[in-house]
């Protein structure tokens, strides 16, 4: 079935059709709705949300430019929309988060050789949003301009926030074996 | 004077040491600047490298839970399909009230034992004749039984029990497509006096005689409300038979109608926006939908009747949602999103002005089913074209001071979305409408 037939059998609530587009995206949106929450319990509500969404949404739009991006995007705004619901406390310390250590390459090169798995058991056990800005700029590619729009915070809380959470993706590499370093001229 | 070109001079002055002066930057600072920069670079290539295209199983069981919770939302649609169902169902139950209640007094026993013979007779069909008599043998017979002087005597025939005893009895007359009939006569032969044994036919030119079975009540409701009596009872054979004629006096019904309904609004959104109804829905006020109007109605072949009119429709919903704006993306990699707006509360509201046609036959004794169509253009703001297609059914009609009321069910499918700032929408309508008939 091509994508195209797939989209005007799920506009009209073909129950197959849906079945074969689950099937398709499933995996993607579970992982996306696993990325952006800290337990299993919340991302199921969230990946449940997220194909509800899809399933009632493919019915009220004209066209889908690429059926994966639109799911994609969908799963994205139901995880994102979930954590607002939940109020995320952004945690801004007062101290100047510019002076920290920042990440190295050697940090880098480590992180590149863990597997996405990994990756994502680190940032799952960061604070909601540490988590959130994580995601949205780094995975997603969003602009802390876009962000604070999407969240409703200012640009610099964005900032703050992915930089908070460097810091501890840094902890937590160090706590794997890996121990950054600083030259020292 | 001199105080001020003192300050002004030494502001001069170190304007002039200032302006172009350079200090030293930090040992490494470039290096550390495009480091910081790299690194962030390929933290984000690593990160969404790994992350954009994961994997992970979805829960047991989800896609049934999923379908089920589809079913169970709160929309618009669904709560207002439950409230038009129930509501269609308790008027349905109020409306076996007005269907008339000789039909349960019928004595099947009676019934089944009456004898029917041909008609009489100044009736009867010549052998090169149909079974049924055409109009100029009708008429011929008319102008014979008029030309006898028993006026008087027929008056009073006519407010003799016999007539009542005739069409309170059982009898197999004609079937219930009498509305697209026009001359009807009504013979009764026998002995007057006995009126129990009476035998009796109904014949028209345009009218299956030999049809299924009619009963007393829709006898009346069929006969005696669409056909007047036109001529007197009359004895063409000394005094043995009656024959009645009947003439539909109005073929043509003007009509009145009022229509209440639910709307349920499908909403759509272009590539634009982006919106979700929120949970409020159920506390929004929803004002008075209704469509009201008028025409006439005519047969148009035997058993099927046409209606054309012209009605105003208004439709109105109040609605509460989040709306979403989109960002198109450059790539698979950042694709478009939709941040969020806010949230919404709007009232669409649509007046319109529509030409209506439809076509309508009976189903079940006074009960019928129809189709129809609406066409025409919305007033207002909301403007466009409006096209909708419906269906109704005939539940209950009475007579009252000359006019005929009737209970309608309508359930009506717009075929076309009108715009609104955000989004289009389209309504579909389940209603109840009183038609008052003349």
């Amino acid at each position: 079935m091509s994508e195209k037939e797939l989209i005007r059998r799920c506009k009209k609530g073909d129950r197959r059709a849906q079945r074969k587009l689950y099937d398709l995206y499933s995996g993607m949106v579970m992982f996306i709705s696993k990325r952006y929450t800290s337990s299993t319990q919340n991302a199921e509500d969230i990946f449940q949300e997220a194909f509800i969404r899809v399933f009632e949404g493919i019915t009220k739009v004209d066209t889908i430019g690429s059926l994966k991006n639109w799911v994609y995007t969908i799963a994205v705004r139901a995880s994102v929309d979930a954590l607002r619901k939940r109020r995320v406390m952004y945690i801004e310390e007062y101290d100047n988060s510019e002076n920290l250590n920042p990440l190295t390459n050697e940090h880098l090169d480590v992180l590149d050789k863990l597997e996405y798995e990994q990756i994502t058991e680190l940032v799952r056990d960061m604070p909601d949003g540490y988590r959130l800005v994580f995601n949205l700029y780094l995975v997603e590619g969003y602009s802390h301009k876009e962000i604070g729009e999407l969240l409703d915070i200012s640009e610099s809380t964005s900032r703050s926030q992915l930089t908070r959470c460097k810091q501890l993706l840094k902890k937590s590499l160090e706590q794997l074996g890996i121990v950054g370093y600083e030259k020292a001229i | 004077m001199r105080k001020r070109s003192r300050i002004k001079l030494l502001g001069e002055i170190i304007n002039q040491k200032f302006k172009g002066a350079s200090a030293i930057p930090p040992v490494d600072g470039f290096a550390k600047i495009q480091n910081r920069l790299s690194v962030d670079a390929k933290l984000k290539t690593i990160v969404s490298g790994k992350l954009i295209n994961g994997y992970e199983a979805p829960p047991i069981h989800a896609f049934a839970q999923i379908q089920q919770a589809i079913g169970a939302q709160p929309t618009v649609f669904q709560r207002y399909k439950v409230r038009a169902i129930a509501t269609l169902l308790i008027i349905f139950l109020v409306s076996l009230l007005f269907i008339p209640t000789d039909y349960s007094r019928v004595d099947k026993g009676t019934y089944l034992s009456t004898t029917y013979k041909a008609p009489i007779d100044a009736l009867q069909p010549n052998e090169n004749q149909s079974a049924l008599p055409d109009v100029e043998t009708t008429k011929v017979d008319v102008n014979i039984i008029e030309d006898q002087p028993l006026e008087e005597t027929l008056n009073l025939q006519l407010n003799s029990p016999v007539l009542d005893q005739v069409l309170n009895s059982n009898t197999n007359l004609v079937s219930p497509g009498t509305e697209g009939s026009k001359d009807l006569s009504l013979v009764v032969s026998g002995d007057l006096t006995d009126t129990e044994n009476l035998e009796y036919e109904m014949k028209s030119p345009l009218l299956d005689v030999t049809g299924s079975t009619f009963e007393s009540a829709q006898l009346k409701d069929y006969v005696l409300q669409d056909f007047a009596l036109e001529s007197n009872l009359v004895f063409p054979d000394a005094n043995d038979s009656i024959i009645t004629y009947f003439r539909k006096p109005n073929v043509y019904n003007f009509f009145f109608e009022f229509q209440a309904f639910a709307n349920q609004t499908t909403i759509r959104t272009n590539a634009e926006n982006w919106l979700t109804l929120t949970g409020n829905q159920g506390d929004l006020k929803q004002s008075l939908d209704f469509k009201v109007g008028g025409g006439i109605s005519f047969p148009i072949l035997k058993n099927i009747r046409m209606k054309t009119g012209v009605h105003y429709i208004r439709y109105s919903k109040n609605i509460e949602y989040l709306l979403y704006k989109n960002i198109p993306g450059s790539s698979l990699k950042f694709p478009s999103f939709y941040y969020l707006v806010g949230s919404r509360r709007e009232n669409i509201v649509l007046n319109s002005l529509v030409g209506n046609l439809g076509i309508e036959v009976p189903v079940y004794r006074n009960h019928y089913i129809g189709i129809e169509y609406d066409l025409g253009k919305s007033l207002g703001s909301k403007s466009g074209n409006i096209s909708n297609v419906g269906v109704y059914f005939g539940l209950a009609q009475f007579n009252f001071e000359g006019f005929t009321f009737i209970l309608e069910s309508h359930f009506n499918r717009s075929l076309n979305f009108n715009e609104a700032e955000s989004f289009s929408f389209q309504n579909h309508t389940a209603g109840i409408s009183l038609k008052i008939k003349k």
